[in-house]
Parts: structure tokens; sequence; C-alpha cells
């Protein structure tokens, strides 16, 4: 059953791949492009929901089984000496919840790409890049060894890549396709270097076997603590590649060029959120190289503020969405670095609902304002885009982290648990990061659907509602974003009201996370007390932040501008705005040498390489011209160099025989 | 010899006997049928080679011996025998739409076709010298008469004389060979042979370096290469595509037999030779090849190199008994296809007066004929020896077995001949495939085509799966190594 969640996307990509992006259906078979059109969204969709549906049953039949996982193997992938890799996949509880989050987002996010690029000439190739991405992630975080999940983490690269220069006509925006792939390289760089080092360690890279080994004492007294801290680091290299972290991040803002549906569900719900499901699997190492956990901690903090300083200033709608999933990226790695695995992947959870929800409730927008993404551009858009608005609303709502929201309970579960393992400074540099988020959002929400329409006359008849294909998505993901943290809320909670639950998702994801210090839930001292404690400061920098935004944006409107023209603000806005010039850092570092080192290489190559291969080109072809003249057609002449050639075998044969 | 061996025997060469028996059928009926149901003769043709063919796999179930010993057929026989009549197969179906383009006549083409294969047929099993010769000429005669097929171009009938005297003079040569060891030996048995083989006397080297010789020039290598580019050149296409795969094959089959059964007392000896007519016979080929701006005599170069590379794998052996001849086994196998693939491909886009054979004419092919401009690609491909075609598989096995052997250089040198070749080949798809100039390109032939694709997919498939075929030839060169 597994593996038919994985093939299922993969017909997709064959059907609407080989047929209709190829234009075999146009040129050979003559079909029109309206039925062209029916039959992508069909088969796009509906493999993709095959897939959810599978998950959903795979999950189900989870519940009923005693060891808690369930694995499939196909065949033997790659047999090399003592190096056995089998093509085989994994279902437990950590795979079980990627794999329903991806494929029900996906599904939804496919949904309503039916209604967003209805209009777009490449309609089929952008159905077969999204179900390859699709596939490619379902065997990256179902695959059950690092090789799978190599592959698939190219994969997915690759389809992030298509995607984002799927408008390629456009340099700009294939620029940012290429910008993407090749900063991911150096992540995956170090991610290969890990795997191939716990090859070296562990002797296999199945995930039963390693895990195990490194789970044994005596398999560990033999490895040196900075060995494990090596692999864990590596990893990590990856996973900052892949999830956009610091100083890797730069390549997410700029992935916003692909269409917004892509945007929602590679760069925001699902592939970004990779290396989080990564760590989360290899646990067994972070949780056993405390300097490795710091490190992870300490970039996530860091990247999270720094992001969260940019979105303030930012004025493209979806770039502040895109600098706003850095920064969740961020926290969940917080969580996951600081051994609380299930508050992290908790957190994944929440932000793939609500900020896919964002992310479309954005295309919404500038589909209704044919292509209009500068927010400065827009304001009182909820008279004429109802629904998008409350979505959107509730969805900014749930990542501002305001109670009974689902991002809430899995923020504050993160904030916990930095709190408790000590980790003090960072956990206040995640609560001020906590105010921006909540000022940024409400700023963006404020600025986007309140206030005085700031839209031309002309545009103004022309705004509609998008159609039920993609206002139905919309609705399902804000349900989602509030009751989606229903199933993670805290122990402590439930006892305050006076009912004996549980942590549900704590419960079921329990069994994936092997490591022995399992501190998720909040064992502190001091009693509930410090939890509510806790949650109240998290509450309240919640409120903070709203409070902000509204007082700022929507009761003096003016005070922004009053406010930059300030010296010290003046300087600091410039910086955020210009997103603190890492980019433009990088490509004087890094870029500009590069390509004069590359220019010096290049020389080299031309005058010397070149030269040498040219000139053995020149003396071969000057030695074949004269072989050329024995060629001469005559017969007599052939005949002679016949006997020529048998006299001289003839000779060494009997030279050699008798000497 | 009574007549229950007699019966016994023939019934052993049925696979061959079913070739000679169609061919005759042709003869007889070509001249009671109307001139323009004379192409439906090739239905007749294929039914005889497919009969062949299926009677041989028997083959490979059994080994015996025939007519007192004069035939040994086994594994080894089996093996070369797919080989000619999986040639001899395409080459006629190719043939039958290229003698209709080019208004030849189609009843005796067949005939010639099959006798000459069941000479390749025969040869593979001989193993004693009367019968080997005459074998050597039912094959050497055919393919002269079928070089000089088209009577109304001077350089057909040029190619099939310049043959004839040539062959003719190589089959002396052969012959004075066979004469010295039998005055030596007193036998032409060469296991009797090989059991007087005596290194004091002569005659015995004299008249094995003669054999040797007799055989280079068949198998088109250094220093008897020179005849190759201008009969090749001058055949009708069809004709240089079965000759270049079927009879070079042959004659490795029967120089394999010859002096690894009868002359192995003298094997260091030939090994000497044969290696540094190897990496000439390479170089050679390459380098001339290099120069060509016809396709069709660059092939005729590039199958001399071909000779070459297989010739390695023969010196390799000396040290790998069974991956070495394997490997050479598996290379003609391989070569079979790209090689027959690559001339059937300019057959099929050959016009009536204009024969597809300069670089210019094929000239924007992947514009007009996509299908046939990839399956150029394969051939081209494979012949350069670049994965995933059966090409590279067999240059592996080949240059992999001279390493184990140790012959570093040779190995060293067959491999810089091979980067050299992918040169001339590549450059046959730079016209195919990035020049724009629109030629004009014959009507579809749908048997062509049919075959066209056989083989390429075969290149193809065969490269990328080709561990079955590779433990056929494992099988064939251990029923044949003493």
């Amino acid at each position: 059953m597994l593996v038919w969640i994985v093939v299922a996307p993969l017909i997709g990509v064959l059907v609407n791949g080989v047929v209709f992006a190829s234009g075999l259906w146009k040129k050979l078979l003559n079909g029109d492009e309206h039925t062209e059109k029916r039959i992508v969204s069909f088969v796009g969709c509906g493999v993709i929901l095959a897939s959810a549906v599978l998950s959903t049953l795979a999950f189900l039949k989870l519940r009923l089984t005693d060891e808690r996982q369930i694995i499939q193997e196909l065949f033997v992938w790659i047999p090399s000496g003592e190096l056995k890799i089998g093509f085989e996949f994994l279902f437990d509880p950590l795979s079980c919840v990627m794999s329903l989050v991806v494929t029900w987002v996906s599904f939804l996010i496919h949904v309503y790409s039916i209604g967003y690029m209805h209009e777009d000439r490449s309609y089929s190739r952008y159905f077969t890049y999204l179900n390859m991405f699709v596939f490619f992630m379902l065997l990256l975080v179902l695959g059950n060894n690092f090789p799978l999940m190599f592959v698939g983490w190219e994969g997915v690269g690759l389809a992030s890549y298509l995607l984002i220069g799927f408008w390629y006509e456009d340099a700009e925006k294939a620029y940012a396709g290429r910008k993407a792939f090749i900063v991911n390289r150096i992540g995956d760089f170090g991610f290969i270097l890990g795997i191939f080092l716990i090859f070296f360690v562990f002797g296999s890279l199945n995930y039963q076997e390693v895990f195990s080994r490194a789970l044994s004492p005596e398999f560990m007294d033999a490895i040196p603590q900075a060995v494990i801290t090596t692999i864990a680091l590596l990893l990590f290299v990856g996973a900052v590649g892949k999830s956009a972290q610091f100083p890797l991040y730069v390549w997410l803002p700029d992935a916003m060029a692909g269409p917004t549906p892509v945007s929602a569900l590679i760069h925001a719900a699902t592939m970004v959120t990779a290396g989080v499901y990564m760590i989360a699997r290899c646990n067994v190492f972070y949780s056993q190289s405390p300097t490795a956990q710091m490190i992870v901690v300490g970039i996530a903090t860091f990247t999270a503020f720094l992001a969260a300083t940019i979105a303030i200033t930012q004025n493209d709608i979806k770039r502040v969405l895109a600098y706003s999933t850095v920064s969740q990226l961020g926290y969940m790695f917080m969580g996951v670095g600081s051994g609380a695995y299930v508050a992290g992947m908790f957190h994944l959870v929440t932000h793939a609902f609500f900020k896919a929800l964002l992310f479309l409730g954005s295309g919404s927008v500038i589909h209704a304002l044919g292509g209009e993404q500068d927010i400065r551009k827009m304001g009182g858009l909820r008279r004429f885009l109802p629904v998008t608005s409350i979505t959107f609303l509730i969805g900014t709502l749930a990542i501002s982290g305001v109670p009974l929201f689902s991002g809430f309970f899995s923020k504050d579960e993160i904030l916990g648990a930095l709190y408790e393992k000590g980790y003090g400074i960072c956990w206040f540099i995640a609560l001020v990061t906590a105010v921006l988020t909540a000022f940024y959002m409400l700023r963006l929400y404020i600025l986007t659907f309140e206030g005085k329409p700031r839209i031309t006359e002309d545009l103004k008849h022309h705004i509609h509602e998008s159609p039920p294909s993609m206002l139905i998505p919309l609705v399902i993901l804000a349900v989602l974003s509030v009751a989606g943290g229903y199933i993670g809320i805290p122990e402590f909670m439930w006892k305050s009201i006076g009912i004996e639950g549980e942590n549900l998702f704590e419960r079921f994801l329990s069994s994936s996370i092997l490591s022995t210090e399992q501190i998720t839930h909040h064992a502190l001292p001091h009693g509930s007390l410090t939890h509510w404690g806790l949650v109240g400061l998290s509450v309240l920098a919640a409120f903070v932040g709203i409070a902000l935004a509204v007082y700022m944006y929507a009761i003096t409107p003016l005070l922004p501008e009053r406010l930059t023209e300030k010296p010290i603000v003046s300087i600091l806005y410039r910086g955020s705005y210009g997103k603190w010039f890492v980019d433009e850092i990088y490509d004087l570092v890094f870029v500009k040498t590069f390509v004069n080192l590359s220019k010096l290489l290049a020389l080299f190559d031309l005058k010397v390489i070149d030269g040498a291969v040219n000139g053995i080109a020149g003396a071969i072809r000057a030695l074949a011209s004269v072989l050329r003249t024995a060629q001469t057609g005559l017969l007599r002449f052939y005949a002679a160099l016949m006997a020529i050639g048998v006299t001289a075998i003839l000779v060494y044969m009997i030279l050699s025989a008798r000497f | 010899m009574d007549l229950n061996e007699v019966l016994k025997s023939t019934f052993l060469i049925t696979p061959e006997l079913s070739l000679i028996l169609t061919g005759m059928i042709l003869m007889v009926l070509d001249p009671f049928i109307r001139n323009r149901f004379k192409k439906e003769l090739f239905w007749i043709t294929a039914l005889g080679l497919l009969i062949g063919f299926a009677l041989n796999l028997n083959r490979f179930r059994y080994t015996e011996s025939a007519f007192a010993g004069t035939l040994s057929l086994d594994e080894f026989t089996a093996y070369f025998n797919i080989i000619f009549i999986i040639g001899a197969l395409l080459a006629t179906v190719i043939s039958r739409d290229y003698i209709e383009k080019t208004a030849l006549k189609h009843g005796e083409y067949y005939a010639l076709i099959l006798f000459s294969t069941s000479g390749m047929m025969l040869l593979s099993s001989a193993r004693e010298f009367i019968s080997l010769f005459l074998c050597f000429e039912i094959m050497s005669v055919s393919v002269y008469i079928l070089s000089g097929f088209n009577r109304r171009s001077p350089r057909s009938v040029e190619s099939g004389i310049k043959y004839l005297v040539l062959g003719g003079f190589s089959s002396a040569i052969l012959l004075y060979g066979i004469a010295l060891i039998y005055g030596a030996s007193g036998s032409v048995f060469l296991d009797e042979i090989a059991s007087r083989f005596n290194m004091e006397n002569p005659l015995y080297i004299a008249g094995t370096a003669l054999i040797l010789a007799g055989f280079v020039f068949k198998i088109g290598a250094f220093p008897l290469h020179q005849w190759i580019p201008d009969i090749y050149e001058g055949a009708p296409m069809t004709v240089t595509g079965f000759m270049s795969v079927g009879v070079k094959a042959a004659a490795f089959a029967v120089f394999l037999r010859v002096f690894f059964e009868g002359f192995s007392t003298l094997e260091v000896q030939w090994m000497q030779i044969l290696w540094v007519i190897s990496v000439f016979t390479m170089t050679i080929g390459n380098l001339a090849a290099i120069v060509q701006r016809s396709i069709k005599r660059m092939l005729a170069y590039s199958s001399i190199s071909h000779a070459g590379y297989a010739l390695v794998g023969i010196v390799a052996s000396y040290g790998e008994k069974e991956l070495g001849l394997s490997s050479v086994l598996y290379y003609l196998f391989a070569y079979t296809f790209m090689n027959l693939g690559a001339f059937g491909t300019l057959a099929y886009l050959s016009l009536k007066d204009r024969e597809c054979e300069m670089l210019e004419d094929i000239s924007g092919l992947w514009q007009r004929k996509p299908l046939v401009a990839i399956a150029l690609g394969i051939f081209m491909f494979s012949l350069a020896g670049i994965p995933p075609t059966i090409g590279f598989f067999a240059k592996y096995r080949v240059f992999l077995s001279a390493i184990r052997a140790e012959f570093y250089w040779l190995a060293i040198i067959g491999i810089l001949n091979s980067v050299l070749s992918a040169y001339y080949y590549l450059r046959v798809l730079v016209y195919a495939y990035m020049r724009e100039e629109q030629m004009e390109f014959p009507a579809p032939q749908p048997l062509s085509a049919f075959a066209i694709a056989i083989l390429s997919l075969g290149a193809l498939i065969l490269g990328i799966f080709p561990l079955y075929s590779w433990e056929l030839a494992i099988k064939a060169a251990g029923s044949f190594i003493p």
C-alpha cells in the first residue's frame, strides 16, 4: 500500500507529462485545449487525492499495529559489496504526520491551482511539475534509508527549481530559479557528506540499523563525541540550505517568482520543512550532541529574528510572507534543536496550514488585482474580497499566536521548551520575534484589506472575488488553521480546566522519537503556575504586536512615515528595507570573487589546455593525411603492399620462433 | 563412414542445410516468376533464415562432431551462427527495399546471401583444413559477386573485381600455408596437427605465419587491410553492411578455432604478432577515418579499427583465457548490431540514383526524419563506445580483459583510440542534427524501418541489460576452450 502513496503522483507525472506537456496531445492527436485542461486537472488532482486517501488509510492501519511502524520492501536497489540499499518505505508516526500533511495540503493547493492557473499557456506543464514535486516529497518522507531521502531531497529541489522558473521567459524569474538551485547545492553538499560519514561510522544507511546502533551504548563507546557532532552538523548544513536558515536563506524570498500556489505548497508548507523532518528523524544524533544542539538553536534563533526584522518593512505581499516563512522555520528548528522534537513537528503541521492559507489568500488577492503585489497599492479590499479577507485574518491571527488559534499552541510549546532547556537568551529573542511577527502580519493584513482603497478606479470595476475552486481550499485551510492546534493541547492545560486529557499529538509521535531524553512536555519543577506564566508572556507578546500594528497603521496611518524621518529609525528602516544588504554582501564576497577566479581559470583553459588539445588534433590530422596517400586505388599497388605485409608476418614469425 | 553416420551428420547440419536448400529453391523459382513479383522472394529467404535460426538454437544443448570429425557442432558454432543469421536476416530485410529502390535484381541476390551465410556457418564449425578452405571459398565467392552486384555502377563492378583478385591472392596464401602444414604433419585435422606440432621444423612456423596472413586479410587487419576502404565503398550499401559484420565475424571464428586448437604450441609467438597487429590496426583505422568526408568510407576505416579492438580481446586471452575469448565473441555480437545498423540506416536513406554516403547527404535529417536520426544516433554512440549502448559494454569487456591479463599498454592504446574515434562518429551526428540544409530523403520503407528499429533497440537495450547476452558469450567461449 505504501508504494502506491508514492507511485500515484508519479502516474500523474507520466500521464500529464507524456501525453499533454510534451505536446503529443495537441500535435499528434489534434486534441483541443479545453479538453486538455479538463483531463489534466482531473488527473493532476485525482492522483494526489488518491495518495491522500491512501495515506489516511495507512494512518488508520498504523494505529492498529502494535510495533508502531509499517515497512514495505520492494527490492534491493544498490547492492555493492557490504553496502546494500533497499528500495523500501517506512511508515511510522513521524512519516505518517508528514505524508498526511503533504498529501492533503497538496490536494487543496492542486484544486486551488485549477482556478489560479486557468489562463496559463503551460497549464499541463505546471501540473506535471506539481505532481512531480509531490512524488519526490513523498519519496523523501517515506524512504527508509538515507539515500532514498537524498533522492527525494534532490528531486524536490529539482521540482522547486522548475517551478520557481516556471515563467522562464522572464529573465529575472529564471535567475531566481537558478539562485535557489545553486544555494541549495551548498546545503546538499553538506548533507551528502553527512550521509557518507554515517555510512563510514555505522556501516549502514538503513534507518533502523543506524539508529539502533547509535542507541546501543557498546557501539557508541567506541565513537568519539566529535564524530556524532560532525554528523549532526553536516546534516544540519543540508537542512540550512533546504529549509532556508541563515546564512543560506537568501534563495527563499526570491523563490516567490514562481506561481503563488507553488509558493504556498513548496516554499511554505512542505518542501522547506524537509530539514525539520530530517532532524526529527535523526533525533538520535542530535540528542547525543549538546554542541550540535546549541548551534542549531543559535542559528535558528538568529534566523527567526533576522527574518522578522526584514519582514516588518517589506511592501511586496508575497515577500512579507516569504520572510515570515524563514522566521517560522527558525521556530521549528528552535524546537527540534532544543530536543523538543514533537514541538518542532507540531509547529511544522500548524504552520503548514496557516502559511498555506496565507499564501493562497495572497494569491487570491493577486489574482483579483491582475498581478499586483505591492501592498501600498491595495487597501480596503475587504469589501471586494470578503471570503479572502476573513480567511486571511484567521491565518494572521493563527501565526501571531492569538489564543485558541493553532499557532498559539505550537509556538507556545517551542517557547516553553526553550525556557525549560535553559536557552534563556534564545527564549527571550524568540519572544521578541513573536512581537515582531504579530506586528508585521497585522500590518500586512491592515494595509491590504482595511482602510481606504488605494487601487485605481479602473481596477475597482474589474475586481472580483475568486472562483469557488480557489475559495473552498481557503475555507478548509482556515478551519484547519484554527482546529489544527487542538490535536496538541498540552497536558497542563487540560488539567487546569479539570479534564484528564493528554497531548494527543505527542502521544502519537512519541514512538518515532528514539532518543532517550524525551523532554517535550513542560516538566517544570515550579508546577503549572510557571506554565501559565510562560503562556501569559507569549500571549502578551502577540497582543503587544497586534496593538502596535493597529495603532500605527489603522488608527494613525501617517505615523509610520513620520517615524522614518527620525535619524535612528531611518537608519534601521533602510537597513531592514534593504534586507540588511545580505544579498549585496554575498554578491561582493562570493559571486564576484568566484567569477574572477573562473575567468582566470578560463584563461588557463583556453591557452594551455586547449592549445595542447588543438596541437594534438593538428598532429593527428597531419598524420592521417600522410596515411591517406597510401590509398591509391590501384590494384597492383595493393597487391604489392599485401605481399610486403605477408612477408613481414612471415619474417617476424620465423625470427621470433627461432630466437 | 557408413550410411548411418552420414545420415546422422546430415541431420546435425540441418540449420546450414535449410539455408542452402532455400537458396536453391530461390534459384529454381527465379526464372519462373514475373519481374514485379520477384521482390516477394524475400519472404522465402526470410523464412529459410528463420528456420535456420530456430534449428540452430538447439545446438546450445549438445556438442557433436559430424562427418568424421571435420565439423564440430558446439555452443561456439551456435553462438556464431546466431550472429551470422541475425546479420543476414536484417541485411536482407533492408536489402528488399534497397534493391527495389535501386532497381537491382532480386532473385540471385537473396540466393547469394544465403549461400554466403551457409559458408560462414559451416566455417565456424570446421575443424579440418580441406572443408575449412571450401567453406571459406563458398562464403568469399558469393560475397565477391555481391560486391559487384550493381552492374550499372562502375564503382561496384570495380569493387567486385578488386575483391576477387585480392581475395584470390589471400586464398592462395592461406592455401600455401595449409599445404606447408600438411606437408610437415601429414594431416589436415586440427587436433592431429596440434599433437604433431614441432617447434624445430620450420615448415610449421612458415605455415602458421601464412595461415595467419590469410586470416588477417579476411579480418581486415593491418598490414593486409588496404582492400577494405575501396571495396566497402564500392559495393552496394546493404552488401557492405552484410559483409562487414558477417565475413569479419566468420573470419574471427575460424581464426580462433584454428589457432587455439591447432597452433597453441606456438601461442607465444603469434600472440606477440597479434599485439603489434592490433595496435596498428586500431590506430591506422582510426587515423584514416578522421579525414574522410564520406560516411561510407569512414565506416570502412572504422571497421578496420573495430577489428583491432576485437584483436585486443584475443591477445588478452593469453592471460585471461575465458574472459578474453568471451569478450571477443561478445564484441563481434555487439558489432553486428551497431555496424549493420549504421550501414542499414545509410541504405534506408539512399535514393535511386544517389547513395547516401557523404556527410552532407544527411544534413537536416533530424528535422525531416527524427526517428531515423535517433536510430543513427544510437548506432554512432554505440560505435564510439558511449554508454548505455551495447558498444560501450563490449569495449569495456575487451579492455577489462586486457587489464586483467596485464596488457596495460594495449588497454591504454585501445582506450586512446576509442577516444579518438568519438570525433568522427559524433561528426556524423553534428551533420544529422545541427545542419539545417534540407536534403532530399526517400519515402518511408516500413520493412527496413522495422529492421533498423530492431537493430537500434537491440543496441540500446542490450547495452542497458547486457548480462544475458554476455552469459551466452561466456558459454560459447567455455565450450571452445580446450
